[in-house]
């Protein structure tokens, strides 16, 4: 089963993609801030990272930048999910190497699209 | 056979070689025809003659000297030698000669032979030599020669003191190579001589010292008669000056290239064609090409809007035919790529080629279109203060006319239009006067007597003061008029602006005699000016609200609706798998994130109503304790673990608005949840006596940062350490608007990373206890 790791700090979201992405059978972790998603990162290298921008303790945008930084989790496709409309925010996510992001509210298809994408490039070693 | 004697006498009468036989005595024996026809005379002329006949006068002397030594010594040789030897002829002349005597004897007579030759002309090819050996020899120009196999023979003067040599032995027998920076480049040099017979370029020559300097070479090939190579000859001019001086010119135009680039300006040349030579990045990027897409266009055609091309193009023309003068100045639009108009504020200068005819212009360009822009903004701005002062003005002109029949007209026009006057008479004593309409502005009886020229000004804004009086005082000095405002306060307290306008009159000799000042009360027009500026801020308050509606609204109702289309999702999914108890709990939590979105909204609606003044408070008796249950009830739902303590002193029963009351507590405690970690406990004490009820909400959160704290308040604020906690930023400023409604007060003091104590006083009107 491929791994996704969720870093969102609202709890409803959290648990509700939680639950959705169990449904479509997929291995989920969650975490609740930055820092505490940085460190299921290093700890179980997931196949996908969903992550929030705007974060208590460390930011989506600083998580991806370590993520990018580590040659070993590096190729780890990562999705922004944000609840910023702002040009501005979503530019500076594909300028700091986001694969793709979701803007909220989205569709669950969207966000399973969006999975699909990576999940079917990658094949498990 | 051929008769010897014969033979001999044919010979003697065909040489062409003076012969003359001359005896012991120096006397002409024979002289064949050759000889007398060198000296001018004929044969028979000379025989018998004295030898000395044919030498000049000046030598006479030596020769019959000479004559005699060689008799004594006979033996045959040059004559003269080492010197040169001159023949006179019979017409004065004197002709270089070259004579070789021999010495016989005839018929036992002891002769001399002596055979001469002209030697004019070699004598001269000789001194011609001479001249150019030595013309070379001291030439100001480095010259050398080399032989056919390269090696120097000859260098003169000039050459070894330019490569710094002490003589030539240093140097003959040498290569030019060795004097050269490059021994390849001189092979390579004299390899093309002996193909082509010739080259000439430039090269870095290298001096004794080792020190280099640039010459230009010119070597040739020198050929005999038959076309033969001789040997090689080379001049060289030192051009190290040129070089450098060319080096110079090269840096001066890179700079000017890259002045040209920095400039902030537009540059274009336009030349005669009015064809564009010459554009800058600046002016490239203005019109939106590159620069080598605009260099030779036609500017008129390509650049110039329609509109002004054909006027504009008569006076650029007008300028290159010298029919107008130079415009230093222009404004005029340009079209850019895309079609775009820009205002360009020029500055323009002619070309003129080396004859001062004109050829082109250079103009550097200023892109005014926004200054003009913002000049029309800001003219549109005023033009309501204008109006307003124009229909002022027509008024007090309307009023003027009508009334200027008679004095007490004009002074009524004068108190109307509000003007007063006041003069001071310099010369002598200085005197001042003033207005009764002066006295009117500063509502100060007329007929108190005044000896104090600054008794006005203690009606002076105190800030006004200093420069009302420096202000005076300068023009009085300089003799300017000037023109200044000021603000003062009546006797009757009222607050009123004055504009005044001093005008200095001078004597002949420039001497300020009196000066003269015409007050006027603009205090309405200010007023106005005032209510514009109001007006206008509130309105950058609006676009600055609305912002900071945009991104919170952005946040705030994301996450609600994102929790919902996922909850919605998962029903979807729950209803095809038959899981009803997860389909319930998902309506669940979309109703929940419903509640949400709607106490977003109501905050909305209730600032809305209270700005409006739609939301009054009524007030009734309510028993606190069970109060506060209530709300901590409510409250608990939102809790992440906190407990909250309550504290009471005082009576039980407060006369308040429970329903503004109980918004007022649960803003308070949810933030102090929101913003504090589930560990820590909230407080909340509240004290009713003394005429009021005191609620206080303690909390050990994140806290306000100090710099922020003055804007807590504010619609939409989020302080800079709560971005990543959900709110509208709207709680506190409803909070504050209810409690004024009440007239009660607010008041927090907090710490970051310590907690919050917010304070809250509600009046009371005092109830014994029961």
């Amino acid at each position: 089963m491929k791994r996704i790791l969720i870093i969102e700090d609202n709890s409803d979201i959290r648990e509700n993609l939680e639950e959705y992405l169990m449904l479509c059978q997929f291995d989920v972790t969650i975490a609740e801030n930055g820092e505490i998603g940085w460190a299921k990162i290093q700890e179980e290298s997931p196949h996908l990272i969903l992550c929030d921008i705007a974060m208590p303790k460390m930011n989506g945008f600083q998580v991806l930048k370590q993520v990018r930084a580590d040659a070993k989790i590096a190729k780890i496709p990562f999705v922004f999910i944000t609840s910023s409309a702002q040009k501005k925010d979503l530019e500076k996510g594909m300028a700091v190497g986001a694969d793709a992001y979701l803007t909220k509210p989205f569709q669950m298809q969207e966000l399973t699209t969006v999975i699909n994408q990576f999940m079917e490039e990658k094949v498990d070693p | 056979m051929i008769n010897e004697k014969s033979t001999f006498e044919a010979i003697f009468s065909a040489a062409t070689l003076g012969i003359i036989v001359v005896d012991e005595a120096g006397k002409i024996l024979q002289a064949n025809p050759y000889a007398a026809q060198l000296f001018g005379y004929s044969p028979s002329e000379l025989i018998g003659q004295a030898v000395e006949i044919l030498i000049p006068v000046a030598a006479h002397s030596i020769h019959v000297s000479h004559r005699k030594k060689y008799m004594a010594d006979p033996r045959p040789r040059l004559m003269g030698k080492g010197r040169e030897l001159f023949g006179l002829r019979k017409d004065g002349a004197e002709f270089a000669i070259e004579i070789s005597l021999s010495h016989t004897e005839i018929e036992g007579e002891k002769v001399t032979i002596s055979f001469i030759s002209d030697v004019t002309e070699r004598t001269k090819k000789a001194k011609y030599l001479l001249a150019l050996e030595t013309a070379v020899e001291k030439a100001a120009t480095p010259i050398a020669f080399a032989e056919l196999d390269n090696r120097i023979s000859y260098v003169n003067q000039a050459f070894i003191e330019k490569w710094g040599y002490d003589s030539k032995t240093e140097l003959i027998g040498r290569y030019p190579g060795e004097f050269s920076a490059s021994m390849e480049k001189v092979d390579e040099i004299m390899k093309t001589l002996h193909r082509e017979g010739s080259w000439e370029g430039e090269d870095v020559a290298r001096k004794k010292d080792g020190t280099l300097f640039a010459t230009f070479v010119n070597t040739k090939l020198i050929r005999d008669r038959n076309d033969n190579p001789l040997r090689i000859m080379a001049t060289f001019v030192d051009i190290s000056n040129i070089k450098e001086k060319e080096r110079a010119l090269q840096k001066q135009k890179e700079s000017a290239q890259t002045y040209l680039e920095m400039a902030g300006s537009i540059i274009v040349v336009i030349n005669k064609n009015e064809e564009v030579n010459l554009i800058n990045r600046e002016g490239a990027a203005a019109l939106g090409y590159e620069e080598e897409e605009i260099v030779g266009k036609n500017w008129f055609e390509h650049f110039v809007p329609e509109p002004n091309r054909d006027a504009l193009r008569q006076v650029f023309q007008g300028i290159l035919k010298e029919e107008l003068s130079q415009l230093v100045h222009y404004e005029n639009e340009i079209v850019d790529r895309e079609g775009q108009y820009k205002l360009i504020r020029w500055y323009n200068r002619v070309l003129n080629d080396e004859n001062g005819h004109p050829v082109a212009t250079i103009s550097s360009g200023m892109d005014i279109t926004q200054t003009r822009r913002i000049e029309k903004e800001l003219e549109q701005s005023r033009a309501q203060l204008k109006r307003y002062a124009t229909e002022l003005e027509e008024e007090v002109k309307k009023q003027t006319l009508e009334l200027a029949l008679n004095q007490t007209k004009l002074k009524q026009a004068n108190k109307l239009a509000k003007i007063g006057y006041w003069e001071i008479d310099l010369e002598d004593e200085p005197r001042i006067f003033w207005s009764e309409e002066y006295y009117q502005l500063y509502e100060v009886e007329q007929n108190i007597k005044i000896e104090d020229r600054r008794y006005f000004l203690q009606f002076v804004h105190p800030d006004d003061r200093a420069k009302v009086v420096s202000t005076t005082k300068k023009a009085i000095k300089e003799g300017k008029d000037i023109s200044f405002d000021y603000r003062i306060t009546t006797p009757t307290q009222k607050k009123k602006y004055l504009r005044t306008e001093l005008h200095c009159q001078k004597d002949d000799e420039g001497v300020v005699k009196k000066v003269f000042s015409v007050v006027q009360d603009f205090t309405e027009q200010k007023y106005a000016e005032h209510q514009l500026e109001q007006a206008l801020k509130k309105e950058r308050d609006v676009g600055l609200l609305k912002s900071r509606f945009v991104s919170m609204a952005s946040h705030e109702f994301r996450t609600p609706l994102t929790s919902i289309l996922a909850s919605a999702g998962l029903i979807d999914m729950y209803r095809e798998r038959g899981m009803l108890d997860k389909q319930i709990k998902h309506v669940q939590r979309i109703k929940s994130s419903v509640d949400n979105l709607t106490s977003i909204l109501n905050d909305f609606l209730s600032l809305e109503k209270l700005e409006s003044g739609k939301i009054q408070f009524k007030t009734m008796p309510i028993d606190l304790l069970n109060f506060i249950a209530e709300v901590r009830e409510e409250v608990s739902l939102m809790r992440k673990g906190q407990i909250i303590e309550h504290q009471h002193e005082g009576d039980n029963i407060a006369e308040i608005d429970p329903h503004l009351v109980k918004n007022i507590l649960i803003n308070l405690l949810s933030n102090a949840i929101k913003y504090s970690a589930e560990t820590e406990a909230v407080q909340l004490i509240t004290e009713k006596k003394n005429g009021s009820l005191k609620i206080q909400v303690i909390d050990r959160g994140i806290g306000i940062p100090e710099e922020e704290q003055r804007q807590l308040f504010s619609r939409f604020f989020r302080a800079s350490n709560a971005n990543t906690i959900q709110g509208t930023g709207l709680g506190l400023t409803i909070v504050k608007r209810y409690i004024d409604l009440m007239n009660g007060s607010i008041s927090f003091t907090s710490q970051e990373n310590e907690g919050t104590t917010f304070v809250v006083e509600i009046p009371q009107a005092d109830t014994p206890a029961p």
